[in-house]
């Protein structure tokens, strides 16, 4: 009986590859300076960081001083902007639910707990689409992120780790600790009016995001604001995709095939205080014995 | 120019270019694959300071970043122009597929999960010890032999299913 790992061996895909080092190659690299230069911009998010990063996208609505706000609006997006004033002395704890439909291939509802404190951030989230169901766990602590899927796989990312993109990787680390609100905070006093309306069934104020600012993703994003507490109450963003067409090892844009729309609802959103016994809720348990 | 630093690279270039362009080869096409290996020893070049001295783990975490950037990139162009980028890309993308319908362990092999994939890759393919493998995919070794112990078993059912007869000692690596 041969063994196994014996027996993959032999069906190496690459066990006869003799590779010689290029010369061209190397001198290309001694030519450049040792100290890394500043690279293009970088757009890849971690998976931990691209969960925060979503629900903070899906509430971003970004100022735009060359429309003067409406009375109304004025009064209700600066009573957004003091109602969501940073507190960094308190744990950060919202719960979100994002439905994505339109196309049946990328039908999607999600679901996210999050704590966020200082340089640490853990967060659950729940995925279930036609193609099966996924739970991811990510721990954020410092220059570290950790992240469970389905309770067991592990995937251990450190700032310190080699090759990755370093501003993606900064930026992906900074969204992990940046709430939702913080966000939105910024970005809701330049948003365009569009009235009263509701949303998930309570009385909201609309707004749609400005256009061709940072962090706004392609589409309409229109955001909803409670009148009583100015706080989000969630987003709802559309946009159109198209079918692909694969030239060789290329992809190109084909016909337009259907519009997504995706919508966010901020089920809870709330501050603890940081005694011991909320402070649990930033450790990762599950995490901490998948790594063990 | 610092000659110390620059024998030092030099001598690293040469000892490990040709594993590092196989363990690119084993998860990438070939295009791909060297400009992933080229890109990791420039990594390799600009951090010198930060590379150990036995250096092949790090190299292939190095290199495994750089691919893994280079798909996620893949991925957000056709998520800008497609509804397909809703579909997994990374497995269609192993160089195994290719050789899998002569092959029943390769068959077996890309039956797997992808983190299964890559624990028997450092294992069975750059040969690494649990150890190394551990460093490079960036968890404890303990976590590591366990993840390796459980891709195994894992292979072993699908071969079974092939009515392929294996067993499954632990190999001087696992111990």
């Amino acid at each position: 009986m041969p063994d196994l790992i014996s027996h993959l061996r032999e069906s190496d895909p690459a066990a006869s590859v003799q590779s010689t080092p290029p010369d061209d190659v190397l001198r290309s690299i001694l030519a450049t300076p040792p100290q890394r230069p500043r690279r293009r911009a970088p757009r890849i998010l971690l998976a931990g960081a691209a969960l925060a990063t979503a629900a903070v996208v899906a509430l971003a609505a970004l100022p735009d001083t060359d429309k003067a706000p409406a009375p109304i609006r004025a009064s209700l997006a600066e009573r957004a902007f003091a109602a969501t004033a940073p507190m960094p002395d308190f744990i950060t704890y919202t719960e979100t639910t994002t439905v994505q439909t339109g196309t049946p291939r990328m039908e999607s509802r999600d679901s996210l707990r999050q704590w966020q404190y200082r340089d640490r951030m853990h967060n659950v989230m729940d995925i279930t689409q036609p193609r099966g169901h996924w739970v991811y766990e990510h721990d954020q602590n410092g220059g570290t992120i950790r992240t469970l899927v389905n309770g067991k796989e592990l995937q251990v990312t450190r700032k310190t780790d080699p090759g990755w993109n370093r501003e993606e990787l900064d930026e992906g680390f900074k969204a992990g600790v940046t709430t939702l609100v913080e966000t939105f905070r910024e970005r809701i006093r330049g948003a365009q009016d569009l009235g009263e309306t509701t949303f998930n069934g309570k009385s909201a104020h609309a707004y749609r995001a400005a256009p061709g600012q940072r962090r706004v993703p392609p589409g309409d994003v229109i955001y909803y604001v409670d009148p009583d507490t100015a706080l989000p109450l969630g987003s709802k963003m559309t946009f159109g995709v198209s079918s692909t067409k694969r030239d060789g090892g290329r992809l190109d844009e084909g016909e337009p095939s259907g519009t997504v729309t995706i919508t966010t609802t901020v089920d809870r959103y709330e501050h603890l205080e940081p005694t011991p016994e909320n402070l649990k809720l930033l450790d990762a348990p599950n995490i901490d014995a998948a790594e063990r | 120019m610092n000659p110390s630093r620059q024998d030092r690279f030099e001598a690293l270039f040469a000892a490990h270019y040709g594993d590092v362009h196989r363990y690119a080869l084993r998860r990438a096409e070939p295009s791909l694959a060297e400009e992933v290996v080229n890109e990791a020893f420039l990594v390799a070049w600009r951090r010198l300071d930060h590379v150990p001295d036995h250096a092949l783990p790090w190299l292939y975490a190095t290199a495994g970043h750089v691919l893994a950037n280079r798909r996620r990139e893949a991925q957000r162009h056709a998520r800008r122009n497609s509804a397909a980028a809703a579909q997994p890309a990374q497995t269609a993308r192993d160089p195994a597929e290719r050789l899998a319908e002569r092959d029943a362990a390769l068959r077996a092999f890309t039956s797997l999960s992808e983190p299964d994939r890559e624990a028997l890759r450092l294992v069975a393919w750059e040969r690494l010890s649990i150890q190394d493998a551990a460093r490079v995919a960036g968890v404890t070794r303990a976590a590591f032999a366990m993840r390796v112990h459980r891709a195994r078993r894992r292979l072993a059912a699908h071969l079974r299913e092939q009515d392929a007869d294996f067993h499954l000692p632990m190999e001087p690596a696992d111990a």
